[in-house]
């Protein structure tokens, strides 16, 4: 008899005591695809613009359109849970994709935002997360989408499809709430701009947005990305564009296959410094001039333009981040505390200081495995 | 009730008349036929029961060899003269008591009364019509045999008997049912088959008690090991093949007289999953034979209860692109989505009862209005949604994968729906935890019902989601039999 007394109560308890699961019928929610957050400049409150997908009745062939609700207050979840007097139904987060912060909320603190996203049980953690580069982060959920009715589906797809082509490497909420926690590393952002195609507004990637811990203060542009993310070794796949400012008839374009980097972290007699190794893989993608690279000469000329090139661009990047900004946006000081904690605990409180003066080396070597499926220049007669 | 033990056997053959007549009032099929020897002015007297008998063998066998004799038959025991010398029968027996001689005619015998003795002859002229070994219609064959067990007890004797070739093969005859008194045959190995299983069943099977066994279902219901279970823990087939591989497995059989199927016990979860095509196709084949017989189990049990759990519960749990068509397929389906799966399993269950109980032709048109008529009908008038339409329709074909566990089927397919109605994926793996817990706890006659799918020894799995090759299944079901190897010599070593 006891037993039955205890397999009961096991059993109620585990149905009693678990999360919520509430019987919720299909048609009585609208599936939320996105959220924009806006700062009002007049009212100092959050604008807040969810985009949810409608989907209309129609017999067998689905009918979808992209309908923006807005509301506004002075929290994040008090509007959008405002936002059912405007909606018949419920709004479901679990499908959610994308959160567009614009940069006045940004500016104040992103955290408000990430509270919301990670304490309220619907949406997911996996949410991508962008600064407009546009004024305000709504303008992004008013362009037309040209590949699929939702707008933020469409940015959803079109990062994730193309995950390994894109320049700037998207990120999750809980990636940037880890990346918060990491001491004196400072967190880029993905960027999402406007821009017009054969008449219509589309949404692109561009550039990157620099936080100083939880605020917006700098932005890198899009020939920085690529050296960033050498330094991260976050390089999956891109284009490396050569050209010569003398001759603006030589144009090469290398596509990159992989690229791994190493950082060698060296302490001697109190200096610190860095060794950056990055070792890539490339062939020709294209190749738009009238110097030879495809002889063995040739082909050591364009290894060590690309090396010189990259290692430039690498350098200037690293230099503006110790000398405008101040801000470790590649993590050097994370890989002192993990790699040497003890040298860290001494220097974590004048670390900026530090970075500013930190000597970083760069060395690039880059193997240029083939030409493509041709190899010469395509000839023409004399 | 006449008490047959107020009748005694007469030395006259009038009282013996009068005293059959008596036993067997208003029963019109009694005949009997009083006859003379020309030669020695011999008074006999035949009765049998029309119907149960063959004429001609009564004819040629009895009355002729009687009528014809020249033999004097005086000073000697007229009976046993007659049955070592006159009658041409196999089988003939004699007897003083009523009650032997009321058996014997009611199973088929015929009764020879002789004036002036008080014994009566009891001869074996069954003769009663049985159907043709046919192939069964439920248990069709792509290659193998295809016969199949009639009604009648000693065919099917026969075709286990023919083959499994040996004196260790056993057939013991019981008599169950007060009012029927069915013959039933439990027949086994005799040194493959677990003495304390056969004693289980014997056992069993002689503290039944009740007025009728009209099938073997009958018997399976009386020596289940777990009555109130869902799974029936025998199995029966209509196959004297697959008997026999049974049998040979160290399994036992039992057959009841006018039931063309018979049991095997004990029995095993993973039989049901067996089909006897999967011994005589190639063993590539029919391993994904099996496959597709477990993944339709499960799928067949589990997609109402996992697509109801999804679009009521788990939404988020479903692709975005996937949402949105059965979010816009739902539109204007006015019920809910638990009511709206149980209303179209229902009429699913109905159509395939309808279908089974008419005869084929109709059959076909029912399962044409069902299909077309019905479901593309409900989609169009908005009672159901289209994807309902497809988790029906794919409950349905992946339970036909099964037709042995087809009531087991629908029972548990509803009971995970309830439970997913009320609590989501948690119900449904509450349910599936419930069914797993209840498989392993069921007992075939002692053997273990999940047996054999625990292990991880190969030859413990030869013959579950894998069919091995015949060269590989030297080992019998360790469980099931005492010598455990497959060939009488040894083959290999133990493993």
């Amino acid at each position: 008899m006891n037993r039955y007394i205890i397999f009961t109560l096991i059993i109620g308890l585990c149905i009693l005591l678990t999360g919520c699961w509430n019987y919720r019928e299909l048609n009585s929610i609208y599936i939320v695809s996105g959220i924009a957050i806006d700062k009002n400049k007049e009212t100092g409150l959050y604008d807040i613009s969810v985009e949810i997908v409608n989907i209309k009745d129609t017999n067998f062939q689905p009918n979808i359109e992209s309908v923006v609700l807005e509301a506004s207050g002075s929290t994040i979840s008090g509007p959008i849970r405002d936002l059912i007097k405007t909606s018949s139904k419920k709004l479901y987060w679990g499908h959610a994709t994308t959160l567009i912060i614009s940069k006045d909320v940004a500016r104040d603190s992103v955290l408000p935002t990430l509270d919301w996203a990670a304490r309220d049980q619907e949406p997911r953690l996996s949410i991508e997360v962008f600064i407009s580069g546009e004024d305000t982060a709504k303008e992004l959920l008013d362009t037309k989408s040209l590949t699929t009715d939702i707008r933020l589906f469409e940015i959803d797809t079109m990062v994730s499809e193309n995950r390994s082509l894109i320049e700037m490497p998207v990120i999750k909420i809980y990636e940037l709430i880890n990346e918060l926690d990491i001491p004196k590393t400072h967190s880029v952002l993905p960027m999402i701009k406007v821009e017009s195609v054969h008449g219509n507004f589309t949404n692109v990637l561009s550039g990157g947005a620099i936080l100083n811990k939880d605020k917006l203060v700098g932005y890198l542009s899009d020939e920085e990305i690529l050296p960033f993310l050498f330094i991260r070794d976050n390089v999956n796949a891109g284009h490396i564009k050569l050209s010569d400012k003398n001759n603006p008839k030589d144009n090469v374009i290398l596509e990159i296959f992989n690229s791994k980097t190493k950082i060698y972290y060296n302490l001697s007699e109190g200096n610190i410094s860095f060794d950056i190794n990055i070792e890539t893989q490339v062939s020709i993608a294209e190749l738009n001039t009238t110097t030879d690279y495809i002889s063995k000469s040739g082909r050591k000329e364009l290894k060590n333009k690309a090396e010189k090139f990259l290692q430039r661009e690498t350098k200037n990047l690293i230099k503006r981040m110790q000398n405008e900004l101040g801000l470790d946006i590649f993590g050097f000081g994370n890989i002192i505390r993990q790699r040497d904690p003890n040298t860290w605990k001494k220097i974590e409180r004048d670390w900026d200081s530090i970075f500013a003066k930190l000597d970083i080396n760069v060395n690039y070597n880059i193997h240029i495995r083939n030409s493509g499926r041709i190899s010469k220049p395509i000839e023409v007669f004399k | 009730m006449k008490d047959l033990n107020n009748y005694v056997i007469s030395s006259s053959i009038e009282e013996n008349i009068k005293m059959m007549k008596d036993i067997f009032n208003k029963d019109a099929t009694l005949r009997f036929r009083e006859f003379e020897n020309q030669y020695n002015g011999l008074n006999c007297c035949v009765f049998f029961i029309d119907g149960m008998v063959d004429i001609n063998m009564i004819n040629e066998n009895v009355l002729k060899p009687i009528l014809d004799t020249k033999v004097i038959l005086d000073g000697i025991d007229h009976i046993d003269y007659m049955k070592s010398h006159i009658i041409i029968s196999s089988i003939v027996n004699t007897s003083y008591k009523i009650s032997d001689i009321v058996s014997g005619i009611i199973s088929g015998g015929t009764i020879l009364f002789i004036d002036g003795n008080s014994k009566a002859m009891i001869i074996d002229t069954k003769g009663c019509k049985t159907r043709d070994i046919e192939e069964p219609p439920a248990e069709k064959v792509l290659r193998g045999p295809r016969e199949g067990f009639t009604e009648s007890l000693l065919t099917n004797l026969s075709l286990i008997r023919k083959r499994i070739q040996t004196k260790d093969l056993k057939f013991r005859y019981f008599t169950v049912g007060e009012r029927t008194n069915t013959n039933i045959c439990i027949c086994y190995v005799e040194g493959l088959a677990k003495e304390e299983v056969l004693d289980t069943v014997i056992r069993k099977i002689n503290e039944i008690s009740t007025d009728g066994v009209l099938d073997i279902k009958y018997i399976q219901e009386f020596i289940d090991d777990n009555p109130f279970s869902i799974f029936e823990t025998t199995t029966s087939t209509e196959k004297p093949d697959i008997v026999t591989g049974r049998l040979l497995e160290g399994r036992i059989a039992v057959l009841v007289d006018g039931s063309p199927a018979a049991m095997t016990a004990p029995s095993v979860f993973i039989e049901h999953m067996m089909a006897s095509d999967d011994y005589y196709l190639n063993y590539f084949f029919a391993t994904i034979g099996r496959i597709i017989r477990i993944i339709g189990f499960i799928a067949s049990i589990s997609i109402p209860a996992l697509y109801l759990s999804l679009v009521s519960f788990h939404q988020e749990m479903i692709p975005a692109p996937l949402i949105m068509g059965i979010y816009s397929a739902r539109q204007g389906v006015p019920f809910p989505t638990f009511l709206e799966l149980f209303a179209l399993l229902a009429v699913f269950e109905g159509l395939r009862e309808a279908g089974t109980r008419v005869p084929s032709p109709i059959g076909e048109s029912i399962s044409i209005v069902g299909a077309l008529v019905l479901g593309t009908a409900a989609v169009e008038a908005r009672f159901v949604s289209a994807p309902m339409i497809i988790v029906v329709g794919l409950t349905a074909i992946t339970g036909l994968a099964l037709p042995s566990l087809s009531a087991v089927i629908i029972i548990i397919r509803g009971f995970l729906l309830i439970l997913s109605a009320m609590l989501g994926f948690y119900g449904y793996i509450f349910g599936m935890i419930g069914l797993i817990i209840h498989l392993f706890n069921l007992r075939s006659l002692g053997v273990p019902f999940m047996d054999n799918l625990t292990s991880l020894r190969p030859q413990s799995l030869k013959d579950t989601m894998v069919r091995a090759p015949m060269w590989y299944m030297r080992y019998r079901p360790k469980f099931m039999s005492e010598d455990s190897k497959r060939s009488v010599d040894g083959g290999e070593k133990d493993e």
